[in-house]
């Protein structure tokens, strides 16, 4: 069985070497030129430009607001919100 | 950054090295070429960092060529099991298992083909380290010093490695014949 077994593996010296395909190296030179300069797809560029757009809209109006709320005083803002009464009137007659 | 004309040299001595030692591994040409490509990527984008004082620029190119080469076989292996386990659950849709990677080796004479296309299917199942001690003896016909350089191991751990790859051979082989 050892023998058989050398046998067969002399079988493998008889693969021959074969050439690398021609186009290889342009491949190669275009894999490395588009992993150096990668290219941000159009549509993510969009995506991400009305994100932006988007969150910059939302914190001016978030302090526009505040601005408003501010102006009215503290003490008026507070009585608003919690639904009470800034007069000594106790009961409603 | 490479300088663009010492890589074209590089390319030009070692693309028949790279491409048939992946093509050993692989045993399919589409695959080989894919390997290739990566390898040389790879050597572009890392020459900067080899150092000739811990092994020659052949021998890095093997290791990086090896271990493309293995990589893509694990990854070959992880998509055939997903395949299969997808298949399972949708065993009423009609679409094949898709056949990963057919055989097609150029180097292959056809008086031998048969017996060669089977031993190296046999090769292809044996452990990473054993396939890679047969492939760089027996098909690169390295000399055993170079394979222990390029592996980075002993000499004794090479043949040690020879032996149990054969006898793994003789086993799966017997298998198949049905002895």
């Amino acid at each position: 069985m050892a023998m058989d077994i050398e046998k067969k593996l002399e079988l493998l010296k008889n693969i021959r070497q074969v050439d690398a395909p021609p186009f290889m190296l342009a491949r190669i030179k275009e894999r490395i030129h588009t992993i150096s300069n990668p290219v941000t797809p159009v549509q993510w560029k969009w995506a991400f430009g009305l994100a932006g757009l988007i969150m910059i809209a939302l914190n001016t109006f978030v302090y526009l607001s505040g601005n408003k709320a501010e102006n009215k005083g503290s003490i008026e803002t507070l009585v608003g919100t919690m639904d009470m009464s800034n007069t000594n009137e106790l009961y409603h007659e | 950054m490479t300088d663009e004309s010492e890589f074209d040299s590089i390319y030009h001595e070692y693309k028949n090295l790279v491409f048939n030692v992946s093509l050993h591994y692989l045993l399919n040409k589409e695959d080989a070429q894919d390997v290739a490509q990566e390898v040389f990527v790879k050597i572009y984008n890392h020459l900067h960092q080899y150092d000739s004082n811990t092994a020659s620029l052949k021998t890095w190119i093997y290791r990086i060529t090896i271990n493309q080469s293995l990589d893509f076989l694990k990854a070959r292996k992880t998509k055939k099991r997903f395949a299969l386990i997808t298949s399972l659950f949708h065993p009423d849709s009609n679409e094949p298992i898709k056949e990963v990677a057919q055989f097609s080796h150029p180097g292959l004479v056809m008086e031998e083909r048969e017996a060669l296309e089977e031993l190296l299917k046999t090769i292809q199942s044996l452990p990473e380290n054993q396939k890679t001690v047969i492939i760089l003896s027996k098909i690169e016909d390295r000399q055993q010093k170079e394979v222990a350089e390029i592996m980075n191991i002993s000499i004794k751990a090479v043949e040690s490695l020879f032996q149990r790859a054969k006898q793994n051979i003789a086993k799966k082989l017997k298998t198949r014949e049905g002895f």
